[in-house]
């Protein structure tokens, strides 16, 4: 009956065809949505993964005064005392500070550096050190460098392309804001976009006394308990840290569901437009599938007829057409996923997107490259892509099954007479 | 007589366009077994649908049909194609082959639902199409064929379960008179042969030389029989 099947779609060449380039324009508008909002999640979900966290509060502040050290970008300082309070919420897993500054350096104090000062007890397990989960790789851990530790005073970690730039190694001290920090260890951090990444780390309490604001970070990494935490946790926020509205200072609570929003907005709107577009072309295909189907066993009478008149039985006609059509729908579903998973991939290999610049604070003077770019990876899509697939294969089925119901229907003597 | 097929007050309408249309209006007509009967008769006398229910393609609106005592009214549809399946064999005036397949395939067809293995089945038409004189064309598309080859083919289709009614719908109206006259005699020696019980239709009273029975109708209605 395959071969039957078969050859009846040859035979038909211009309207199976059309009816396969039907269901592949459809699979490939879905199947390429589909991943392109995947991909997009994926991007949004990267720098928080890196951190291990589900949300990073700030306190962005309307004007941003000069300094030799100051708050890096439009940051605002928040109390250390909230992060206590944060952390007791049950419905916190983790949550650690981190204080991003720009401070002079350099020889001739003529270098703007972006400092972050972290908590060495948190360093491992959450913020900007952070590598997929893990803590990033110490580059010189074989020649004695190491994280920072507890009580280290005047110690930093470098990052690797600063260390380079400079020409820095163990124990060679960096001049920051006028202060000399000693060089315990580099890390080689994940070259996507990280959250609150800096040149160089240094301890939290020295990043303050940088500062001269007393105990305050400018961001807070936070993970939840478990995901359904997550919302009460985000409200909770809004409670425990305040800004000064009047002055125009606002709280910005990011985690990767806005974040896309916040640096790709039209896209997120595009990707939401070609999503109801892709779901009424999938509508429009489909009824015009069923209209093709049913006109084809009106183009077929004589054969349903004969096939009838020599035995078949309506479910073996019903078979044949319903068979035909789930092949139809397989090759188009097949070429379709195909197609829309290579534009998705196109497009994402040709596209980039940068992490908003309030979670990364490299000035534009700054001498290496920021860790930005938000990367986009098709991966998860798989089942996204099965389900494309497995939607042109029903849209196959449901034609077939309509054409099949008129098939078995027509009563034999009708089919022939009707010639 | 050893009655093999039978239509007993047989009456078939059908509703066109709101107004009833006696196609068969209380037919009575007996065919014993190995009978050549040649049904006669102008165009909407009812002769194709004499054909039809007499091979379980249609129902009566009235009466019954009856095939070897079993009264094929009572059937089921999957029934009634079983039936045709195994007893009858069709010959129609438009050979009706599958244009997509070969000469050999087209004589499968009736056995490709009912998973014959390929080989056997190829193997069953090949002797068939060889029977008619067509296994040199077993490949060829029915376009690549004449129209008197064409029904052969239809007919070796029709032959290939062995059928014990052979309906012959006028199977020489699309052929000229002297490919006609060849598929007749092809059709005599089955009959003669296999001893199959076969009814055709026609327009043209030559052929009433060759059959037992020759059967008028008019309007539906049988008025003559002749031996």
């Amino acid at each position: 009956m395959l071969r039957f099947a078969l050859r009846e779609l040859t035979r038909r060449k211009s309207r199976s065809l059309l009816a396969i380039f039907g269901i592949v324009v459809c699979t490939a508008l879905l199947s390429s949505v589909l991943c392109l909002a995947q991909a997009m999640r994926n991007a949004a979900r990267q720098p928080f993964d890196a951190a291990n966290a589900d949300f990073v509060a700030q306190r962005e502040l309307a004007e941003c005064p000069f300094a030799l050290v100051k708050h890096a970008g439009t940051l605002g300082g928040i109390p250390t005392k909230t992060i206590a309070r944060i952390r007791s919420l049950k419905e916190v897993e983790v949550a650690a500070g981190v204080l991003e500054l720009w401070a002079v350096s350099g020889r001739d104090e003529k270098d703007r550096t972006v400092v972050t000062g972290i908590e060495p007890e948190y360093q491992k397990q959450i913020g900007p050190l952070m590598q997929s989960g893990k803590c990033c790789t110490l580059t010189d851990h074989q020649r004695g460098g190491r994280y920072l530790g507890f009580a280290d005073t005047q110690s930093c970690l470098l990052e690797k392309p600063y260390a380079d730039r400079h020409g820095l190694h163990l124990g060679d001290k960096v001049s920051l804001g006028g202060t000399h920090f000693r060089v315990v260890g580099t890390v080689q951090a994940s070259p996507g976009a990280r959250i609150a990444a800096g040149e160089v780390y240094i301890p939290l309490k020295e990043a303050q006394n940088l500062l001269g604001e007393g105990d305050v970070v400018n961001a807070v990494f936070i993970r939840a308990a478990n995901p359904e935490s997550a919302a009460t946790v985000e409200t909770r926020l809004k409670e425990l840290i305040r800004a000064d509205t009047r002055r125009g200072d606002k709280l910005v609570i990011t985690s990767d569901l806005n974040v896309m929003s916040s640096v790709a907005g039209t896209t997120i709107l595009a990707e939401s437009a070609i999503r109801w577009v892709a779901g009424a072309v999938a509508l429009v295909v489909l009824l015009l599938l069923i209209k093709f189907s049913l006109s084809s066993v009106n183009e077929r009478l004589r054969e349903i007829g004969t096939m009838k008149a020599v035995g078949w039985q309506d479910r073996h006609i019903a078979k044949l057409l319903a068979l035909e059509w789930v092949l139809m729908g397989a090759v188009g579903g097949l070429v379709g996923t195909l197609l829309g998973v290579g534009a998705a991939w196109a497009y994402t290999a040709g596209t980039r997107l940068r992490l908003p610049a309030l979670l990364n604070n490299y000035p534009a003077c700054a001498k290496t490259p920021p860790p930005v770019d938000l990367k986009f990876s098709l991966e998860g899509s798989e089942p996204l892509i099965v389900g494309a697939f497995l939607v042109a294969l029903s849209m196959g089925a449901v034609a077939g099954h309509f054409a099949a119901r008129r098939a078995a229907n027509l009563s034999p003597a009708e089919a022939l007479r009707r010639l | 007589m050893d009655i093999h097929a039978e239509l007993n007050q047989v009456t078939r309408t059908y509703i066109k366009h709101g107004v009833p249309l006696h196609a068969l209006h209380g037919v009575d007509l007996s065919i014993g077994r190995g009978d050549w009967v040649l049904v006669v008769g102008d165009s909407g006398s009812g002769k194709s649908t004499l054909l039809n229910l007499l091979g379980g393609l249609d129902r009566p609106t009235e009466g019954e049909v009856r095939f070897d005592g079993i009264n094929l009214t009572s059937l089921t549809s999957d029934d009634l194609a079983r039936f045709r399946y195994e007893k009858v064999g069709f010959v129609f005036q438009s050979f009706s082959l599958i244009s997509s397949l070969t000469a050999l395939e087209n004589v499968t067809i009736p056995l490709v639902p009912y998973k014959m293995d390929r080989v056997a089945m190829e193997e069953k038409a090949g002797a068939v199409l060889e029977q008619m004189g067509m296994i040199d064309r077993a490949t060829h598309l029915p376009g690549e064929l004449s129209g008197g080859e064409q029904q052969r083919v239809a007919i070796a289709r029709s032959l290939i379960n062995e059928p014990k009614l052979l309906l012959a719908d006028e199977p020489t109206g699309e052929l000229d008179s002297r490919t006609g006259e060849k598929i007749l005699d092809l059709i005599a020696s089955l009959h003669r042969d296999r001893g199959v019980t076969t009814i055709m239709t026609s327009h043209d009273p030559k052929i009433a030389e060759r059959a037992h029975t020759v059967v008028q109708l008019e309007e539906g209605r049988v008025v003559d029989v002749q031996q």
